[in-house]
């Protein structure tokens, strides 16, 4: 296994432990190519030499909600906002939690992008993963990215 | 049996005349959007392209807005593309019947046309004393149908070519109104292109 796939990100939200009264983590395996900003302590971001970016965060499950329910008001949102579905897909992440991938089309600055959004739910708290980039830099890390989310895994303290 | 068949013609008669004034409905259409877009520029530059690759012109832009003209065919198309270059945070779109007003133009233009024929008959057999008159009578004449016709060609080309005004805004300027969706929570506002690049 390369090293780059080795590299367990762990982050602690203390907002999360605000908000829930508990602390939770979680781990999402870094893609190949992406470099991450460790001083970021709010999410976890990421970067690639040509601009796609990744970012997790995770907010307070309120009103409380399943992962089709804030799949849906995601999926609305955006269609108002001109987002594009291209692909629908459930996300597996460790320890079986289950979530949900969308992918979208949208044109930004004139340009053509892809914008994904992955969520998981758990009990009180809500996960979300983004991922967006320019068409083709986008399209050549796309399997990358799924994989970092497939390999999410969040721990209550 | 013969009232049957009158009252069937009659509802017939009725439905085509019916039909005939549905076709006739003409429209002009004069819609505003406000578009919140990360680059105006470049919002300016796609939405000339689609224009002009559909057959319209801009009428005029500024580097905060741009007033297009398209074909009236392509106007219900343009609301997704704008939805590409941005979110629309307010649109205003006014439709007019302008039936009656042409239908009265031609009304008004075949009389005009009419009396201008009868003043040319008049014209070649009067005297010397009354040619004057007459010219001047066909001179006004002449003038009030090229105004019925500019009237006319005006309200085509109004039917035929939409009014669209575009402006643009930078996010915070003029904030998008929550959609429903994101009403219920802050974060799902949070999510998209925009945003995702703004945070790095």
């Amino acid at each position: 296994m390369r090293a780059g796939r080795t590299v367990i990100i762990i982050m602690t939200f203390a907002l999360v432990a605000v908000l829930c009264g508990c602390e939770t983590t979680f781990t999402l395996r870094q893609p190949d190519g992406f470099a991450v900003y460790t001083r970021e302590t709010a999410s976890y971001k990421a970067i690639t030499a040509d601009g796609v970016r990744l970012r997790a965060f995770s907010r307070k499950n309120e009103p409380r909600g399943d992962a089709g329910m804030w799949g849906e008001t995601v999926r609305v949102s955006l269609a108002e906002r001109g987002y594009r579905l291209t692909s629908e897909k459930a996300l597996s992440g460790r320890n079986n939690m289950r979530g949900k991938l969308y992918e979208y089309d949208y044109w930004y600055n004139g340009e053509d992008y892809r914008y994904s959004v992955g969520l998981f739910v758990e009990d009180d708290v809500v996960y979300i993963i983004e991922a967006c980039g320019e068409a083709a830099s986008y399209d050549r890390r796309k399997n990358d990215i799924a994989a970092a989310m497939n390999s999410f895994d969040a721990k209550k303290n | 049996m013969r009232l049957g068949i009158g009252i069937l013609s009659a509802v017939l008669a009725l439905c085509l005349a019916h039909g005939a004034a549905i076709a006739a409905e003409v429209f002009t259409v004069q819609a505003t959007y406000n578009l919140v877009t990360p680059s105006a520029d470049k919002a300016i530059d796609a939405l000339r392209k689609y224009v002009t690759d559909r057959g319209g012109y801009v009428h005029s832009y500024s580097s905060s807005e741009i007033t297009l003209r398209i074909p009236a065919s392509e106007e219900g198309n343009l609301r997704p593309v704008l939805l590409r270059i941005g979110y629309i945070s307010d649109e205003n779109i006014v439709k007019q019947e302008i039936s009656q007003a042409l239908t009265d133009l031609n009304t008004s233009l075949k009389v005009k046309n009419d009396h201008l024929a009868k003043l040319y008959g008049i014209f070649s057999g009067s005297g010397i004393a009354e040619t004057l008159e007459v010219e001047k009578e066909i001179a006004r004449v002449v003038m009030e149908i090229e105004n019925i016709k500019g009237r006319i060609n005006w309200y085509r080309d109004r039917s035929s070519l939409s009014g669209v005004t575009v402006r643009f805004y930078k996010s915070g300027e003029r904030g998008k109104p929550a959609g429903r969706a994101e009403n219920i929570v802050e974060w799902i506002r949070m999510l998209g292109v925009e945003n995702l690049m703004r945070a790095y």
